[in-house]
């Protein structure tokens, strides 16, 4: 048998649409699969870049003037606690001392004192070197942990990659029945068209009888 | 041949992706283990580093200044000085090279602790690594646990040594010159000394 023109173009078009429409559903599940993957990508970024910015407010709190006094102070409070004699009363005493005369006394003092601004002035200019030693080492540990979890998130991000390849693959059979199915119907039309219409004697001969299955039989309905 | 269905390529992209997921997490997972064993090393620990080693040291160096003293005082009685405003300032001298020392122990002690923070930070660095390159968060925290054992060795500390060898160089050249009783208290440099020549018994007050 052969099919009427129409319907064969019917079953063509029908095809073209069936594999259209596959091919777009292929193409939405790949452009999902891309977006997906760069919505993660993007959050890794941000996340680096979190981490990076982190870095560079922590490098530049090491010139802030304010940042450098405090961790200088921390130092000297820790090297001026040291200072202090478990037993201070005796450091300064000699016997005979407690019955000098007043001027002794005072000379005393005024050594005393002397040798304290001495050591006060010793310690302020160790806490300033030795403060921005610890300064510039929380500095480094800072940078070093951000730059750990920046390496991580770099690992993240070529693994999540990897992934990618395989997910537009499997997107890219997204629809694939449609398109088979389409690709078929295309060719059925096509063939049925070629049949029944200004093709060669011989080959609408060869066609006659070919109803894939979608007619009854000539006979069995009486035609 | 296949019309339908794709093959598995979708269940072999959600495997892959699952996996990927479960690799990120369990590193993710890893890291808080990292900071949960090494966050016992804050800066108090290394406070208390310092602490210990100013603890360790400044006994030793109180001693050393207490013998100074006694040495001082010998010489100064020797010499008939006990009672001078030489021997204030060389008693001051004493307390001053104290104190020098004792700021010279803290500063030592808070080094000590920033050589161990660098210590404690590489160890970390080393169990951060290893986690990135196995994804594995057990191993980590085991790895972890390890790193914290071998960083409570205790690290060998030697006595001082004689932190007042200048100071009691001077001491002992006090009254060393027979033509100059005074000799060691020109701040250490021995010599001519502070009094005018002659004078073995001279007594200076009120300088």
């Amino acid at each position: 048998m052969c099919f009427p023109p129409l319907v064969a173009a019917a079953i063509m078009a029908a095809g073209a649409g069936m594999k259209y429409f596959g091919e777009k559903k292929a193409e939405k599940a790949s452009i999902r699969t891309f977006n997906a993957e760069r919505a993660r990508q993007r959050g890794f970024e941000d996340e680096q870049h979190g981490r990076f910015e982190d870095s560079l407010a922590s490098t530049r709190k090491v010139f802030d003037p304010a940042e450098q006094a405090a961790a200088a102070d921390a130092r000297n409070a820790a090297l001026i606690a040291a200072t202090k004699s478990a037993d201070p009363g005796a450091e300064g005493y000699l016997p005979g001392s407690s019955s000098a005369p007043a001027v002794v006394a005072a000379a005393a003092e005024n050594a005393g004192a002397a040798a304290n601004s001495r050591t006060a002035g010793l310690a302020r200019a160790l806490a300033t070197l030795g403060g921005l030693t610890d300064q510039l080492q929380q500095n480094d540990i800072r940078i070093g942990r951000n730059g750990q979890i920046i390496g991580q998130l770099g690992g993240f991000k070529r693994g999540s990659l990897g992934v990618l390849q395989s997910e537009l693959d499997a997107a890219k059979q997204k629809g694939r029945t449609l398109r088979t199915l389409g690709g078929l119907a295309q060719s059925i039309g096509q063939m049925a068209l070629m049949g029944g219409g200004g093709a060669p004697a011989g080959a609408t001969q060869a066609w006659k009888g070919v109803d894939f299955g979608l007619y009854p039989a000539r006979g069995a309905v009486g035609l | 041949m296949c019309f339908f269905g794709d093959g598995g390529a979708s269940k072999i992209a959600k495997q892959q992706r699952n996996d990927e997921v479960a690799r990120q997490s369990r590193i993710r997972s890893g890291m808080s283990s990292i900071d949960q064993v090494f966050g016992g090393f804050n800066d108090a620990f290394f406070k208390k580093r310092a602490d210990d080693y100013s603890a360790y040291a400044l006994p030793q160096v109180n001693q050393q200044q207490d013998q100074q003293r006694k040495q001082l005082i010998y010489a100064l009685a020797r010499t008939g000085n006990l009672d001078s405003s030489a021997a204030i300032d060389k008693n001051a001298e004493l307390v001053e090279e104290g104190n020098r020392q004792r700021i010279g122990v803290a500063n030592e002690g808070l080094n000590l602790a920033n050589q161990l923070r660098n210590q404690v930070e590489a160890s970390r660095g080393n169990v951060v690594a290893e986690l990135n390159a196995t994804g594995n968060d057990t191993a980590a925290s085991n790895a972890a646990m390890r790193a914290i054992q071998s960083l409570n060795q205790p690290a060998g500390f030697s006595p001082l040594g004689n932190l007042f060898l200048n100071f009691a160089d001077s001491v002992a050249r006090i009254g060393s010159r027979a033509g100059n009783g005074y000799s060691g208290f020109a701040g250490g440099g021995g010599g001519a000394g502070l009094f005018s020549p002659g004078g073995g018994s001279m007594r200076v007050v009120g300088r």
